[in-house]
């Protein structure tokens, strides 16, 4: 069963990475829209995906590896906008989820939200859309 | 939902001052990135022999961090590398005008397969067809540049009657 349709947030060949956004991922970033930041973060992404998602990736850089192949995009500690490659490609990146850490650690909520996420990609319970 | 909000926020942002500042520490932390690769170090390795912590190179390495021209300078030497800044270059096309005359040295308007159209020394616009003048044909017409440009000077391709 589709849970996520996602749409182009970034594709084209100016990026190394394209970005895909789910709708669920587009709510929670509407929640933040008076976050002063919200164009600073969207801002990374970007600069992110043109220079390839790659290069930004491990435990002490933005885009960090969780577990079941997600990755969250970190900013400022908080924030955490998770996604995975589509089949492990370092071109596709799928956005599925985002959410704002309420403490230092995750709580056992937002671990659930990665492993749902992990689930998304393991089961292909997403598909493109227009 | 679109995402068209969220791509506006983004160019408002990167076209505010602090996008540019943004975009300036993206590109150090991107050089940092490509640097390490290339001497194959770690960020353990730069961490040491500049004597700061991870989590702060960490924090430049995310965009966030407000380092100092000094600070920069020293992740320049510990990486070996030396930086200039350099106006933006211009990636503008590069045009060679090129005008074509006939042997004659008449301007050449149009052409054709059939023929072409050529301005006399009266000014006056005149037609001709190719049919009409033996031996000759279109690459018999000399490629002149216009002067100024870097290309090339005339190319002779042939003889043909002048025509006058």
């Amino acid at each position: 069963m589709i849970e996520h349709t996602v749409d182009q947030l970034y594709v084209g060949q100016e990026f190394v990475t394209n970005v895909w956004i789910s709708q669920k991922a587009k709510q929670e970033l509407q929640k933040m829209r008076r976050f002063p930041d919200l164009g600073k973060l969207v801002d990374k992404i970007r600069y992110w995906a043109v220079s390839g998602f790659e290069k930004w990736e491990g435990a002490t850089r933005p885009i960090v590896p969780e577990w079941d192949g997600v990755f969250s995009l970190r900013y400022q500690s908080l924030h955490r906008i998770l996604g995975f490659y589509e089949n492990d490609d370092r071109t596709r990146f799928i956005v599925i989820d985002v959410f704002l850490k309420k403490d230092r650690g995750l709580n056992e909520a937002e671990s659930g939200r990665i492993d749902r996420v992990g689930q998304v990609k393991k089961l292909n319970l997403w598909v493109r859309g227009q | 939902m679109t995402v068209d909000w969220l791509k506006q926020a983004q160019e408002d942002y990167s076209n505010s001052p602090d996008g540019y500042i943004h975009e300036f520490r993206l590109s150090f932390a991107e050089f940092v990135i490509d640097r390490l690769r290339e001497l194959g170090w770690s960020q353990k390795d730069v961490c040491e022999k500049l004597s700061v912590s991870e989590p702060l190179l960490s924090r430049l390495l995310s965009g966030d961090h407000n380092w100092t021209s000094a600070s920069a300078g020293k992740i320049f030497w510990a990486l070996k590398s030396r930086a200039r800044v350099r106006p933006p270059e211009k990636k503008t096309p590069i045009e060679i005008p090129v005008e074509y005359y006939s042997p004659a040295g008449h301007p050449i308007l149009d052409t054709s397969a059939e023929g072409f159209t050529y301005r006399g020394h009266d000014g006056k616009e005149n037609e001709i067809q190719f049919k009409d003048f033996e031996g000759i044909k279109a690459s018999t017409f000399r490629k002149r540049t216009v002067s100024g440009s870097k290309a090339g000077n005339d190319i002779a391709t042939g003889s043909a009657k002048s025509l006058g």
